[in-house]
């Protein structure tokens, strides 16, 4: 096959992908939507997996812009601050750092865990149920009723759980912040390890220290809710 | 309630949300570079503009080594008259984008098998970006070398052709070496990514090293010749 016939074949199939790519973007531009269908033609096949394949599914989750929340913006820095360190230094074996890097992994989701956990204490305190200024409301209109009426009661425990569910998510979001210092601390400690002439030991011993913060967090954390 | 608390190292820029263009995130972030590459979402349009830097990058690296060739032609040496042949201004930039994209794109699959190999399970997609990734760094730095090469040239013209064959030879030799930091950056990318990429069988000692200089090894063996194929069917054309 001569070079007409191979750069005949090489236009065929760029033609191809270049329609395929201007067709997956019609939510652009016709200006954009013209030069990814050029550059699709003339560069197929870097556009080719691009266009066709569905990745592999990763333990991330979606970008940073998708991210909600102060709460999560905070837990995904420090994520990154405690990944950029690790990738800084040397002297650490490759299969050490993937071991930590899960073991990052897993601190970050459990720090997830109890992000959503806040977030869906701030929805419930945010709905009609739980509204202090309802509930007082209600109790200003049973204003003349005697004290053991059933109505007062109930609108008396109600306000006791909004007020039991407020100090929850207080001492939650504390014990969340509480977390992500320790991680910012350590952090800061592993970066410094750069300079350090074996870090390794110390490198395991810094994530676990992490690991365990996180835990004795989380773990104090359900177990007052549930006590509660 | 507001707290003071140190950054590890982290582009200002990003603690305040702000996007970055993909020039300026391959400079100053390249971790929000992996986030991009690693969601499904955003990996195609940072795909295309990895490979528009790549591109723009080597287009300007080709038109200098161009103008050079054509302000040194030498008739002692015969591959610099070859180099200046017709308009080296327009082909010579054609050739580099078609060696150096080209022999990327051969060489995808053998990238995507020695990643496999090395035991991580990335998309062909992932690889593609990746792959991208390195060239578009290694043209952000032949961009920050024309200016150099140029006055290189120059000053070779004021010294009556002295070094031609030199400064011409630099100018084709220098993408490779400037390719060590394309290589470099997909490296550490790599290795930030551990904890997030599937694992499909843990290999021992440096494997991510392993499989980036298999990457550099492959690439390495076809680029040069494609470049010097192309340059010889386009110098042969005039």
């Amino acid at each position: 096959m001569g070079a007409v016939e191979t750069v005949l074949i090489y236009a065929l199939i760029g033609l191809a992908v270049g329609v395929g790519a201007a067709l997956q973007e019609a939510q652009c531009s016709p200006g954009k939507r013209l030069g990814i269908a050029l550059s699709a033609s003339i560069f197929w096949p870097v556009h080719l997996p691009v266009l066709l394949g569905r990745g592999a599914q990763t333990r991330a989750s979606a970008a940073p812009s998708a991210a909600s929340g102060p709460l999560e913006q905070r837990i995904l820095q420090s994520e990154r601050g405690l990944r950029e360190a690790l990738a800084r230094l040397d002297g650490v074996a490759e299969e050490v750092l993937s071991k930590e890097q899960n073991q990052i992994l897993g601190v970050s989701e459990r720090l997830r865990t109890m992000s959503a956990r806040i977030a869906e204490m701030d929805s419930l305190l945010q709905s009609s149920e739980f509204s202090a200024s309802r509930a007082q409301s209600a109790l200003d209109e049973l204003e003349g009723q005697a004290l053991d009426d059933p109505r007062v009661r109930s609108v008396r425990a109600r306000m006791r759980n909004i007020e039991r569910l407020s100090n929850m998510r207080a001492r939650a979001y504390e014990e969340l912040e509480r977390a992500l210092l320790k991680i910012e601390e350590l952090g800061s400690q592993l970066a410094l390890l750069k300079f350090a002439e074996d870090p390794q030991p110390e490198v395991a011993r810094l994530l676990q220290e992490i690991a365990v913060s996180v835990d004795c967090v989380s773990e104090g954390l359900f177990s007052a809710e549930s006590a509660a | 309630m507001t707290v003071q608390v140190e950054e590890l190292g982290m582009p200002e820029a990003r603690r305040n949300n702000v996007e970055f263009g993909m020039y300026e995130t391959i400079l100053r972030d390249p971790q929000g570079l992996d986030e991009r590459l690693l969601d499904e979402n955003t990996l195609p349009e940072a795909t295309r503009k990895l490979l528009l830097l790549g591109v723009a990058g080597l287009v300007a690296y080709g038109v200098g080594v161009g103008i050079s060739a054509e302000l040194l032609n030498s008739p002692t040496l015969s591959w610099a008259q070859q180099l200046a042949a017709g308009p080296s201004v327009l082909w010579l930039p054609l050739a580099f984008v078609f060696a150096f994209v080209g022999a990327l794109s051969i060489c995808l699959p053998s990238f995507y098998f020695y990643t496999q190999l090395s035991g991580l399970d990335v998309s062909f997609r992932l690889v593609t970006a990746q792959a991208l990734r390195a060239q578009a760094v290694t043209s952000i730095c032949l961009l920050a070398f024309v200016p150099v090469y140029m006055a290189l040239a120059l000053g070779s013209v004021v010294a009556d052709g002295n070094g031609v064959g030199m400064v011409l030879a630099v100018g084709l030799l220098f993408p490779f070496v400037l390719g060590f930091a394309g290589i470099t950056s997909v490296y550490r990318s790599f290795v930030r990514m551990l904890g997030r990429l599937t694992i499909t069988h843990q290999r021992c000692g440096a494997f991510v090293k392993r499989m980036v200089l298999a990457w550099g090894g492959i690439y390495s063996l076809i680029a040069p010749i494609a470049l010097w194929r192309l340059l010889g069917s386009f110098s042969g054309g005039w």
